[in-house]
C-alpha cells in the first residue's frame, strides 16, 4: 500500500502525484500513481478536496430550501439530482401517487436533456484529453443549447433548482412571438423540438470524428477494461456497468416518473473497455433524444393541467390566491418560513443519472428540517474501480481510464 | 362508609389509547398527558373556561346506559368537557376535522391579509392551525369587516381589532389573574370590540403578559413592533434582575441587540407570568448611554482611561488609603443587584484585599445583620413561594408589594381566590388593599405597635391549639350518620407571650399606631382561625431603626400562630438575598452601609468602594451622600450608566457589564438560587464586576485569580454554607431553594428547631420613636420605590417612560382642602434640608395628616430632603407658580 | 425498450485497408471541420455583443414600486427566510403615516443583500408575498472588494416611475 506522504517506495519504485490541479482529473481529484518505469503499478485515488459538507448543511435547511443544495453535488446533470431528491421526499411525505402527469413528463424532458448536457460534457472533454479539441469545441456548442433551454424554464443556466417537492416551480416558458427580447419568443416545447431535431445529426458528426479515428481507437481499444464480475464487484453503475455488460438501468428497472411510458433501448457492450463506454454513452444520446420525442407528445395531450399537487401543507398556492384568499396567504407563510413538514420515517429513492444509480436517502424526524440526507452518488462507486482499470497499463492510459468513468468530483466528495 | 365514595379516577379511551386520570379532568388535559395536542384558540390552562372558539372539538362518545342501543358520537368542545368513565374521545374523527376547518374558516373570514406586516407572523397560533387544519383556500369573497387597526390600549401595547379572533383569552386574564378588568368586548358577534374601560390607556403591571396570550396578532408588543421575526432572534435563558422575585425570563436578541424579552416557564417562581418592568425594562442592555470605557479623575474632571491605567490608578489610591489609614478607613458599597459571582468576588476582594469588615449590601442599613430575624434562628425568607396560594391568611405589612414585587402578588392574589384573607398593615392604601380582608391603616412608623396590638389582641383570646383544630369545620357528615361531638380543643397556652409583651394591651397599642382596637382585634382573630398563615414584611423594614424589635414582635406573632416560619422579610434588591449569602454584610467589628456613608461624611471613612450603588440617589439623605463623596478621598465605582455618583464624586469609573452580558447566578427573595446565560455580546470594553475586581486585585498584590463566571460558582457553591448541597455545581433549570437556617426542620408545626430558644417567645426590644409625635404643622412624608421609576436603565424606552407618571406627591382630599390645594398643582415639599417640586395627586389613598412620594421618581430625588437620622419627616407643602423658572424661584423661597 | 448489444467495429484484415480505413476516417473528419470553417461562428463576441437572456432569468435583485412610487416590499422578511444561503437580512419598522414609505403598516428599515452568499436560486422572488422582489436579467455583478457586494436597500429600490431605466443595455 502506498502511503499518502511517500515520494519513492522501498522497491524503488516512483510515486507520482496526479492532481488534485490537473486539468485531466477532471477536478481536483489526486492520483496517487505507484510507477515502475512508465507502467502504472499501483493507483490511489485521494478524494475530498472538493468536500462542502451538501448532506451536512441540508441538515440545517428545511426540506425545501435543501433542494439548492442537491444541484451542487453533481454539478453536471443538476436537475437529476434535483430529482432524485425530490422523490424521496415525496416517498417521504407519501405524495409519489398524487404527483400530476404533466410535472413528470417535464421532468423526464428535463432530465433527460440534462444527461444529454452531461454526456456532451463527458465526450468532449475525453476527446480532448486524447487530443481531439474539435469535439470538445462541437459537444459546447451543443450543451450551450441545453443550457439556454435550462435558463429559459428556470432562469439559470447550471443551478436550476427546478423541481419541488409535489411539482416543479413553475410551469415551462411560453414563447411569445411578438416579444421584443429574442430570448422569450421561443417557447420551452420550440426550444426542445428544435434541439432534438438537429441532435442526431451532431451525434453523427461525433461519431464520424471519433468513432474510425485511428488515433482514439488505438487510446481506447483494449484500454482501461473491466470484467463483468469486477464491475459488478466495486458496485459501478450507469454506462460504466452497461459497457462491462451488465444492462441495468434505473429507469427500466426500478422506473419513476413514468419512464415505463417510453420507449427507449438501453445499450450495453460486453467488451468493458473505454472503447465500449464511449459507444455505450454515443448511443444513450440518441436514446434520450428518443425518449424527449416522445416526452413532447405527451405534453402536448397536458396543455393546462397541473404541474404542482394541491396540498396547501406541501406545496405553494396558486400565486394569484395569496393577495386575495387568507388561508392561501398563512399557507404561503408557514410553507416559506418553516417549510413542508413530513412525518417521522424514512425514504430512498433512486433515479438514473448519467453516471449511473443516483440515490438519495432522507430520515426524517417530524421535524421540518431533514435529519439526515444521503446520497448515493454513482461516481464515488465507480471512482473505486479505477485502480483496476489502470494497474498495468501506461501512464498515458490514466487519463483515458479517469476520462471513461466521467467523475464529478462534487458528487463524489459531496 | 366509604363503600360509595366514588373512585378518584376515571379510564377513558382517546384515540384508541386508554388513560387513567383524576376525576374532574378536562378531556384536552387528558389527551395532553398522553402526548395527544388538540388545537386551541381560546383554552389556556391558567385562565378560567369558556368554550368561545370551538377548535378543540371532538367526537366524543359515552357508553350507553345498560341495555341500551349506543348513541353516535357527539361533537364537543374538550376544553369544557370533563372525563368520564368508559369515555371514547377521537381527537381526528372525520366529523371533528371537518367541524375544525368550519372553525378556522369563519375565523378567517374576517381576519385581514396582514400576516406580512403582523408581528405575530412565524409564531401565530391562528397560523399554525389554519396551517394544520384549515381549508385550502378561502370561499368568502365579499368584502371583510374594517376595523381600528394598530390602535394603542397603552403605551405599550397596540390592538388591531381587525384580526381579533374574540378568544377573551386577554380580558380573561386581566379579570383573573392581577384582578384588574381593565379591558373588556363591547358589541357582539361580528362587531365585538376590544376596549379598555372608559378608552383609558391601561395601567396595570402586567399588561404584557395579554401579548402573549393572543393566539392570534391582534394584541403585539409597542417595543417589539416590526423589529424581527421569531425566525431571525437568538435566545438565552435568563433571570429577572429587577426585583427580588426572579422571574425566569428568555432574552430575545437580534444583532446583538435585545429586542423583547419573555417569560419563561418556572411554576415555582413566576408560573408564566412577567410583570411590564421586567418584560420592557430589559432594553438597556443594549443602551447606547451605557458607560464605555474607564474614567479616571483629573483635575476634578473625569476623563477617558484605558483599562490599565485606571487599574493601575484605583489599586495605588486604595493601596494608599490602606496604607495611610488601614482596612477600617475603607467602605464597600454593592451587590444587592448583581450576580452572585460578582456578590463573591467582591465579598472577598473586601475581606482579602483590601482587609476591610465595612461591607454591605443595603444601601441605608443601619444594623449590622442583614437578616433581623437570624438571631431568632430565621431565614430572612421562610417559605417557598407557592405557599402563599394555601394559606388561610396572609398578612402584608409596610410593602405595597404590587410594586415591591409584582409577580409575587399574582401568588398572593391566587392565595386570596384560594380562601386566604389578606390584612394589610400600611400607612397608605395600595393596589393589594382592593381584596383586603382587614386594612389596617396606621399611622407612619408605627409598625412595631400594630404588632403589639396584635400580640395582645391573640394573648386576650388564644387560638386554638394544634394544627387539626385550626381547621374548624368538622368533616362533612355522611349520610346517615351522627357526626360524633368532638370535644372542644385545648387554647394555645400564650403565658410566655404574657411574659414577652409585658404590660401592653390592645388599647394601648390602637392608641400608639392610630388602628382601632377592634380593627386589631379582629385582625388577629383572623390570624388565629387561619390554617397556614403568613405573614410578608417590606424589605424598608429590616433596614430602619427598629428592626430588632419588629423581628422579635413577628416571630411572636408568628410563635403564636403556631407557624414560626410564617415571618418573611423581602429583600430589597433583586440578589439581596445572595449578597447577603455571598458575604456582602458587614464583618467582625464593620459598618453597614448607612453608617459608612454617615462615617465617610464624618470625614471617618476615608475610600469608598461602590459596586454599582448610585449612593446618591438612594441613600436615604443625599446631603450625607453627597458630604461622604466630597470628603472620600477615594470613591471607585463600578457602573453602567453615567450616574451622578460617577459624575460628581468618582475618582475612577469602571464600566460595568449587565446583567443580559453575564454568566452567572442569581438568588431571589425565597432564597432560589437560578442560573442566568448571557445573551449578548459586550461590545464597549466594558468588563463584568468580577474581572474588573480580579483585574484589579492583581494589580494590588493579592490576586483573585478568577478567568470565568463558572469557577467563582464554583468557589461560590463549595463555600458558603447554605449552598452546600449544590456543591456539586449542578443547578436544575428551576432553581434550588437554600436555606441557611433550620433547613433540617420542616415539620410545618414551627416547634422542635436547630436550638433550644426556638419556639420560646423574645422580648420584645423597643426601638426609636419613628414618626413625629402627632400634631405638628405640616404632613408626615412616607416615601417607597415604585416599580417603574425614572431611573437610567428605562431611559432608552420612550414606551416604558410614558407609563411612568409625573413625579407626584399624594395627600389626602382633607388635607388638600385645609391647604387650598388642588389635583394637578405644582407643589413644593419642604423640610428644613430644602424641597422638591411634585405634582399633586388628591385622593383617598393616604389618610389624613399622611403624604406619600415615590423615592424613585422625579429629579431631584426626594431624598434630598430627607433626613437619614429621621424616616419619616414632616413636609409642608406650598404650590409652585408654574411657568416661572424652577431656579428663580427656589432663590425666592430661600 | 430493448436492450441493444454495441460492438466495435471489426479490425480490417490486413494493414492495405486497415490504412486506407484509417486514412478515410481522418479524411472525413477534417472534411466536416473543413465545412464548418464556411458557416457562420455560434459564438458571441461578448461584451461588445449582448446575450439576449429570457425573461425568467435569475440575476441581480431589484425591489420594485408600485405606481405611485411606494415601494412594495412591506419589510415581511419572508424572504430573507426563505433564503437558503441567509444571503438576505432584513429589518421593519413602522410607516410613517405622514410620509409612507411603503403601503401598509411596515416598511423595510433595513433591506440588504449580500451578493457573495447569494446564489441566485430565486426563493426569496417565490417567498415574496407582494411581489416587491424580482431578480433582473443583470449578471454582470463582479467588483473588487467584499464590502461593495452589500448591496443595500438604496441600490436594489427600483428607480421611481418615469425616468429613465439605467439598466436600459438591456434588449428590450
Amino acid at each position: 500500500m502506498v502511503m499518502l506522504s511517500e515520494t519513492q517506495t522501498e522497491s524503488g519504485r516512483m510515486i507520482l502525484n496526479m492532481g488534485p490541479q490537473h486539468p485531466s482529473t477532471h477536478g481536483v481529484l489526486r492520483l496517487l500513481l505507484e510507477l515502475e518505469g512508465e507502467e502504472v503499478v499501483n493507483c490511489v485515488p485521494d478524494i475530498g478536496f472538493l468536500h462542502t459538507g451538501i448532506e451536512k448543511t441540508m441538515e440545517s435547511r428545511n426540506y425545501h430550501q435543501a433542494i439548492v443544495l442537491t444541484d451542487r453535488t453533481d454539478y453536471l446533470s443538476p436537475l437529476t439530482n434535483n430529482l432524485s431528491y425530490i422523490l424521496a421526499c415525496e416517498k417521504l411525505f407519501g405524495i409519489e401517487q398524487d404527483i400530476p402527469v404533466r410535472a413528470h413528463v417535464i421532468r423526464v424532458i428535463m432530465c433527460e436533456l440534462s444527461r444529454i448536457g452531461s454526456h456532451l460534457i463527458w465526450l468532449g472533454t475525453q476527446a480532448l484529453d486524447l487530443g481531439a479539441s474539435t469535439v470538445f469545441l462541437y459537444c459546447w456548442r451543443e450543451r450551450e443549447q441545453i443550457l439556454s433551454i435550462n435558463e429559459a424554464v428556470s432562469g439559470v443556466r447550471m443551478m436550476t433548482s427546478y423541481f419541488r417537492i409535489g411539482g416543479l416551480s413553475a410551469d415551462v416558458n411560453r414563447g411569445d412571438p411578438k416579444a421584443d427580447n429574442p430570448a422569450d419568443r421561443l417557447s420551452f416545447e420550440d426550444r426542445v423540438a428544435e434541439f432534438v431535431r438537429i441532435m442526431p445529426g451532431r451525434v453523427d458528426e461525433y461519431e464520424l470524428l471519433l468513432s474510425r479515428n485511428p488515433i482514439f481507437m488505438d487510446r481506447t481499444r483494449g484500454v482501461g477494461t473491466i470484467t463483468k464480475e469486477d464491475a459488478v464487484r466495486y458496485a459501478f453503475t450507469g454506462p460504466c456497468l452497461r459497457a462491462s455488460g451488465i444492462p441495468l438501468d434505473m429507469r427500466v428497472a426500478y422506473p419513476y416518473c413514468g419512464y415505463e411510458q417510453y420507449d427507449f433501448d438501453v445499450p450495453f457492450s460486453n467488451e468493458g473497455d473505454v472503447y465500449a463506454r464511449y459507444m455505450v454513452r454515443l448511443r444513450e444520446m440518441r436514446e434520450s433524444v428518443k425518449i424527449i420525442r416522445q416526452g413532447l407528445e405527451k405534453l402536448r395531450g397536458l396543455e393546462g393541467q397541473p404541474i404542482r399537487i394541491d396540498d396547501p401543507r406541501i406545496a405553494f398556492p396558486k400565486r394569484d390566491k395569496i393577495h386575495t384568499s387568507m388561508e392561501s396567504l398563512i399557507h404561503h407563510f408557514k410553507l416559506v418560513s418553516e417549510g413542508p413538514v413530513p412525518p417521522a420515517g424514512e425514504a430512498y429513492a433512486v433515479v438514473e443519472s448519467p453516471r449511473g444509480e443516483l440515490g438519495t436517502y432522507v430520515f426524517s424526524d417530524g421535524s421540518n428540517k431533514p435529519h439526515r440526507v444521503r446520497f448515493r452518488g454513482p461516481g464515488f462507486y465507480n471512482l473505486q474501480g479505477l485502480p483496476r482499470l489502470t494497474n498495468g497499463r501506461m501512464v498515458a492510459d490514466v487519463v483515458a481510464c479517469i476520462g471513461s468513468i466521467d467523475i464529478v468530483l462534487g458528487e463524489i466528495d459531496r | 362508609m366509604a363503600a360509595t365514595a366514588p373512585p378518584t379516577t376515571v379510564t377513558l379511551t382517546i384515540d384508541g389509547q386508554e388513560v387513567t386520570v383524576p376525576r374532574g379532568t378536562l378531556v384536552i388535559e387528558a389527551a395532553r398527558q398522553i402526548g395527544i395536542e388538540i388545537p386551541v384558540f381560546c383554552y389556556h390552562p391558567k385562565l378560567s373556561l369558556v368554550g368561545a372558539c370551538r377548535m378543540c372539538s371532538c367526537e366524543i362518545q359515552m357508553p350507553p346506559p345498560p341495555g341500551q342501543q349506543p348513541r353516535p358520537p357527539g361533537i364537543l368542545t374538550a376544553c369544557t368537557t370533563q372525563v368520564a368513565p368508559g369515555m371514547v374521545v377521537n381527537t381526528l374523527g372525520p366529523q371533528s376535522t371537518k367541524h375544525r376547518e368550519a372553525v378556522i374558516e369563519f375565523l378567517l373570514i374576517n381576519h385581514p391579509l396582514d400576516c406580512p406586516v403582523c408581528d405575530a407572523g412565524g409564531e401565530c397560533p391562528l397560523q399554525d392551525n389554519s396551517h394544520a387544519w384549515g381549508p385550502k383556500e378561502s370561499r368568502f369573497e365579499e368584502h371583510k369587516r374594517l376595523a381600528r387597526k394598530g390602535a394603542p390600549l397603552s403605551p405599550l401595547v397596540v390592538l388591531d381589532q381587525e384580526r381579533c379572533i374574540v378568544c377573551y383569552r386577554c380580558t380573561r386574564f386581566m379579570a383573573e389573574v392581577p384582578g384588574q378588568a381593565e379591558l373588556d368586548f363591547f358589541s357582539r358577534g361580528f362587531s365585538s370590540q376590544l376596549r379598555t374601560i372608559d378608552d383609558q390607556p391601561m395601567k396595570s403591571h402586567f399588561q404584557g403578559n395579554i401579548i402573549d396570550l393572543c393566539p392570534c396578532g391582534a394584541l403585539t408588543s409597542e417595543t417589539y413592533r416590526f423589529k424581527a421575526r421569531p425566525h431571525d432572534l437568538d435566545h438565552a435563558d435568563s433571570v429577572c434582575a429587577q426585583c427580588p422575585v426572579g422571574c425566569n425570563m428568555i432574552i430575545d436578541s437580534r444583532s446583538n441587540e435585545v429586542v423583547r424579552v419573555r417569560p419563561r416557564q418556572n411554576e415555582a417562581v413566576n408560573e408564566i407570568w412577567l410583570c411590564d418592568k421586567g418584560r420592557f425594562g430589559q432594553y438597556y442592555f443594549s443602551s447606547k448611554e451605557r458607560i464605555a470605557q474607564p474614567h479616571v479623575r483629573q483635575d476634578d474632571q473625569l476623563r477617558p482611561a484605558s483599562w490599565s491605567e485606571a487599574i493601575g490608578s484605583a489599586a495605588v489610591a486604595l493601596q494608599g488609603v490602606k496604607g495611610r489609614y488601614g482596612g477600617q478607613a475603607i467602605g464597600v458599597i454593592g451587590g444587592r443587584n448583581l450576580t452572585n459571582e460578582d456578590c463573591y468576588a467582591l465579598a472577598r476582594f473586601a475581606s482579602e484585599v483590601l482587609e476591610t469588615p465595612n461591607v454591605d449590601h443595603r444601601t441605608g442599613a443601619r444594623h449590622t445583620a442583614a437578616n433581623p430575624l437570624a438571631e431568632h434562628g430565621l431565614d430572612a425568607f421562610n417559605s417557598p413561594f407557592v405557599d402563599a396560594e394555601g394559606a388561610g391568611a396572609i398578612m402584608l405589612l409596610g410593602t405595597d408589594v404590587y410594586e415591591e414585587m409584582p409577580v409575587f402578588w399574582l401568588r398572593i392574589r391566587k392565595g386570596v381566590k384560594n380562601g386566604a384573607k389578606l390584612i394589610i398593615a400600611n400607612p397608605r392604601a395600595t393596589e393589594a388593599d382592593r381584596v383586603a380582608f382587614h386594612r389596617l391603616r396606621h399611622r407612619p412608623g408605627a409598625e412595631l405597635a400594630v404588632l403589639r396590638g396584635l400580640l395582645a389582641a391573640l394573648v386576650e383570646s388564644p387560638p386554638l391549639e394544634g394544627p387539626a383544630a385550626v381547621e374548624a369545620s368538622p368533616p362533612a357528615a355522611l349520610e346517615g350518620t351522627q357526626p360524633a361531638q368532638a370535644p372542644p380543643p385545648p387554647t394555645r397556652d400564650l403565658s410566655g407571650l404574657r411574659d414577652a409583651l409585658g404590660d401592653a394591651s390592645v388599647e394601648g397599642a390602637a392608641e400608639a399606631c392610630g388602628v382601632t382596637a377592634e380593627t386589631l382585634r379582629a385582625a388577629a382573630a383572623t390570624l388565629a382561625g387561619a390554617r397556614n398563615p403568613l405573614i410578608y414584611v417590606g424589605a424598608r423594614l429590616a433596614i430602619r431603626a427598629d428592626a430588632p424589635g419588629l423581628a422579635a414582635a413577628l416571630v411572636n406573632l408568628a410563635t403564636a400562630l403556631g407557624q414560626r416560619r410564617a415571618v418573611s422579610f423581602f429583600p430589597e434588591g433583586a440578589n439581596a438575598r445572595g449578597a447577603a449569602l455571598a458575604g456582602l454584610v458587614p464583618g467582625e467589628g464593620g459598618l453597614p452601609a448607612g453608617e459608612i456613608i454617615a462615617q465617610a461624611a464624618a470625614g471617618k471613612i476615608k475610600a469608598l468602594y461602590l459596586v454599582g450603588e448610585n449612593v446618591l440617589a438612594t441613600h436615604p439623605d443625599a446631603e450625607q451622600a453627597r458630604q461622604a463623596l466630597a470628603n472620600a478621598e477615594v470613591v471607585v465605582v463600578h457602573e453602567l450608566f453615567p450616574t451622578e455618583t460617577a459624575a460628581l464624586g468618582a475618582t475612577v469609573v469602571f464600566p460595568a457589564t449587565s446583567l443580559g452580558e453575564k454568566d452567572g447566578t442569581l438568588t431571589n427573595a425565597e432564597g432560589r438560587i437560578q442560573t442566568v446565560h448571557y445573551a449578548l455580546r459586550t461590545e464597549s470594553s466594558a468588563r463584568p464586576d468580577w474581572r474588573i475586581l480580579s483585574d484589579l486585585s492583581g494589580e494590588m498584590g493579592a490576586s483573585l485569580g478568577y478567568a470565568a463566571a463558572v469557577e467563582i460558582t464554583r468557589d461560590l457553591l463549595a463555600d458558603v454554607p447554605a449552598y452546600a448541597p449544590l456543591a456539586d455545581g449542578a443547578i436544575p433549570a428551576e432553581g434550588v431553594i437554600v436555606r441557611q437556617h433550620g433547613g433540617e426542620a420542616s415539620d410545618g408545626t414551627g416547634t422542635g428547631g436547630p436550638n433550644a430558644s426556638w419556639g420560646a417567645y423574645v422580648p420584645i426590644p423597643e426601638g426609636p420613636a419613628l414618626a413625629p409625635p402627632p400634631g405638628q404643622e405640616g404632613l408626615t412624608l412616607v416615601t417607597y420605590g415604585e416599580l417603574l421609576g425614572d431611573e437610567s436603565t428605562l431611559q432608552d424606552v420612550p414606551e416604558v417612560l410614558e407609563m411612568v407618571p409625573e413625579p407626584y406627591v399624594e395627600v389626602n382630599r382633607q388635607d388638600a382642602a385645609r391647604l387650598g390645594l388642588t389635583e394637578g398643582r405644582l407643589v413644593r415639599l419642604r423640610t428644613a434640608r430644602g424641597g422638591v417640586e411634585r405634582r399633586l395627586r388628591v385622593n383617598g389613598r393616604c389618610p389624613v395628616g399622611v403624604c406619600y412620594t415615590p423615592d424613585n421618581l422625579g429629579r431631584p430625588r426626594v431624598n434630598m430632603i430627607l433626613d437619614w437620622a429621621q424616616p419619616f419627616p414632616t413636609v409642608t407643602l406650598e404650590p409652585v407658580r408654574e411657568g416661572v423658572a424652577a431656579e428663580a424661584l427656589a432663590e425666592a423661597g430661600d | 425498450m430493448a436492450f441493444v448489444e454495441l460492438k466495435a467495429p471489426p479490425p480490417p484484415g490486413n494493414p492495405v485497408s486497415e490504412a486506407v480505413a484509417d486514412l478515410t476516417a481522418i479524411a472525413k473528419g477534417l472534411g466536416l471541420t473543413l465545412r464548418y470553417f464556411f458557416t457562420k461562428p455560434v459564438t458571441l463576441q461578448y461584451p461588445e455583443e449582448r446575450p439576449s437572456l429570457p425573461a425568467r432569468h435569475r440575476g441581480r435583485h431589484e425591489l420594485e414600486r408600485h405606481e405611485n412610487g411606494l415601494e412594495k416590499c412591506v419589510g415581511c422578511e419572508l424572504c430573507a427566510l426563505a433564503c437558503p444561503a441567509k444571503a438576505i437580512f432584513v429589518q421593519g419598522a413602522e410607516n410613517p403615516p405622514e410620509a409612507p414609505i411603503s403601503i401598509g403598516e411596515r416598511y423595510a428599515e433595513t433591506y440588504v443583500v449580500n451578493m457573495i452568499r447569494c446564489i441566485f436560486c430565486g426563493f426569496c422572488v417565490e417567498a415574496c408575498p407582494t411581489e416587491a422582489l424580482q431578480l433582473k436579467r443583470v449578471f454582470e455583478l463582479a467588483d473588487y472588494s467584499r464590502e461593495s457586494m452589500i448591496f443595500t436597500k438604496e441600490m436594489l429600490l427600483a428607480p421611481r416611475p418615469k425616468r429613465e431605466r439605467e439598466d436600459s443595455w438591456l434588449p428590450g
